[in-house]
């Protein structure tokens, strides 16, 4: 597969909205966000973790919960609309794709390589330059394996469920005791990311830390661009895309959905 | 009253010092005045705390249950003050006009919280201080670890206490 996609025009991009059952208010905004995309975008692209979990296709397919069946509906018309691409996260990296058929939307390569009217920008959920946490890597490099899919897919929803939430469990007691810096990207995998693809701009979402960072590599000028992570249960909210635009990409954030 | 009340909150992290703006926002400097000299800070943890953007706190107990306030205050964010780095705002539910206790530290320039319009999505969050001195205090309390916590995220796994709010004279 190719990762090159060319978009001419105004390319909208968004990530770890982290959408489950016990968040209406969040997905009440990235609802508001998608209508909001077809009508304002000329593409939209999420890139991972739109899902906080994501056990298998069939999952979607077969009698969604109320939430999900919600958001598939809203996909399906910005799909019906303007180019949609969704990328795999950590959380939710079984998307696959019969839910692209179902959605109307195309599977994020890895790593995108987009050109677009503000250039050339490298895009990836983010998760494989956190080459700190070795820990993470080595689960990353197992689930990650057709095999091992293939094996977890033919469970049942409920034994997968179960997994699930003792992996994420797991990661969650674990990561308390990480430091800060191993939870980030690491600024080596970020220069090789830079050096490998020939890009001046660099989007990722995962680490929740939403940010403009500008950096030289190898006597270059580069952009390394942030998403933010959404949360509209709390009060103050907070959530924010990318607008990437003949101007350049320039990222709004927002504690209140429009 | 001074237009600039100084107020002291001594953490397990160090002392912040925080000037208030109570000629830009009189109602809610007033209403934080009074928490303070009740002694309802005292003991209060920072429970919401998120690197990059905010740490939030004056509501919860170090056992996560919420303290009874006083009723809602009026939201003063049309002010012209600005949720940037180390300013103080208020929190408040998705209602604008809904702070009690509760408030927040900005850790960045926070554009998106700032008044627009005097609409339910437009009203942002009242800014009404600024920290004067430990800046690096907040520092530290913006990258301590965090979990979750029954319906709460973002909790910190160590309790950060306010031990003590005092105004200064």
């Amino acid at each position: 597969m190719s990762n090159d996609i060319t978009l001419a025009g105004v390319v909208w991009v968004a990530s770890d909205i982290h959408l489950g059952p016990d968040t209406p208010e969040t997905a009440r905004a990235f609802h508001q966000f998608l209508d909001q995309a077809r009508m304002q975008a000329n593409a939209l692209i999420l890139c991972g973790d739109i899902f906080d979990a994501w056990i298998g296709d069939d999952f979607a397919l077969r009698d969604p919960p109320g939430w999900l069946a919600c958001s598939l509906d809203k996909l399906k018309r910005v799909s019906a609309g303007i180019p949609l691409w969704i990328g795999r996260g950590n959380r939710d990296f079984l998307m696959g794709e019969r839910l692209m058929a179902l959605t109307g939307a195309s599977l994020l390569p890895e790593p995108a390589c987009l050109h677009t009217d503000a250039g050339k920008i490298l895009l990836t959920h983010g998760d494989e330059y956190c080459t700190a946490d070795a820990g993470y890597q080595r689960f990353r490099r197992i689930v990650r394996r057709p095999c091992v899919q293939r094996l977890f897919l033919a469970l049942s929803l409920k034994l997968r469920r179960g997994i699930a939430d003792w992996a994420r469990r797991r990661s969650m007691a674990s990561n308390r005791y990480k430091a800060a810096h191993i939870m980030d990207v690491d600024p080596a995998a970020i220069e090789q990311a830079f050096a490998r693809h020939g890009a001046r701009t660099l989007v990722h979402g995962h680490t929740h830390r939403p940010a403009v960072h500008s950096l030289t590599v190898n006597g270059t000028a580069c952009t390394r661009i942030v998403l933010p992570d959404w949360d509209y249960e709390h009060q103050p909210a907070r959530g924010g895309w990318l607008v990437i635009g003949a101007d350049g990409p320039r990222l709004v954030q927002a504690s209140k959905s429009s | 009253m001074s237009t600039t009340p100084r107020v002291k909150l001594l953490t397990n992290k160090g002392e912040i010092l925080i000037e208030l703006d109570a000629a830009k926002a009189p109602k809610t400097t007033a209403n934080f005045l009074t928490y303070v000299k009740e002694g309802f800070y005292d003991g209060t943890i920072f429970h919401r705390v998120i690197n990059n953007f905010m740490v939030q706190g004056g509501g919860f107990d170090a056992g996560m249950k919420q303290k009874q306030t006083h009723a809602p205050i009026e939201n003063e964010a049309d002010n012209g003050l600005k949720n940037n780095r180390y300013t103080l705002a208020m929190a408040r539910t998705a209602d604008p006009h809904s702070a009690t206790a509760q408030f927040f530290i900005n850790v960045a320039d926070n554009d998106f919280l700032n008044f627009t319009a005097p609409t339910p999505n437009g009203w942002g969050y009242a800014v009404f201080g600024k920290v004067v001195e430990g800046t690096d205090v907040v520092d530290a309390i913006k990258v301590a670890k965090t979990g979750n916590k029954g319906f709460h995220q973002d909790v910190p796994t160590e309790d950060i206490v306010i031990e003590k709010a005092t105004v200064v004279e």
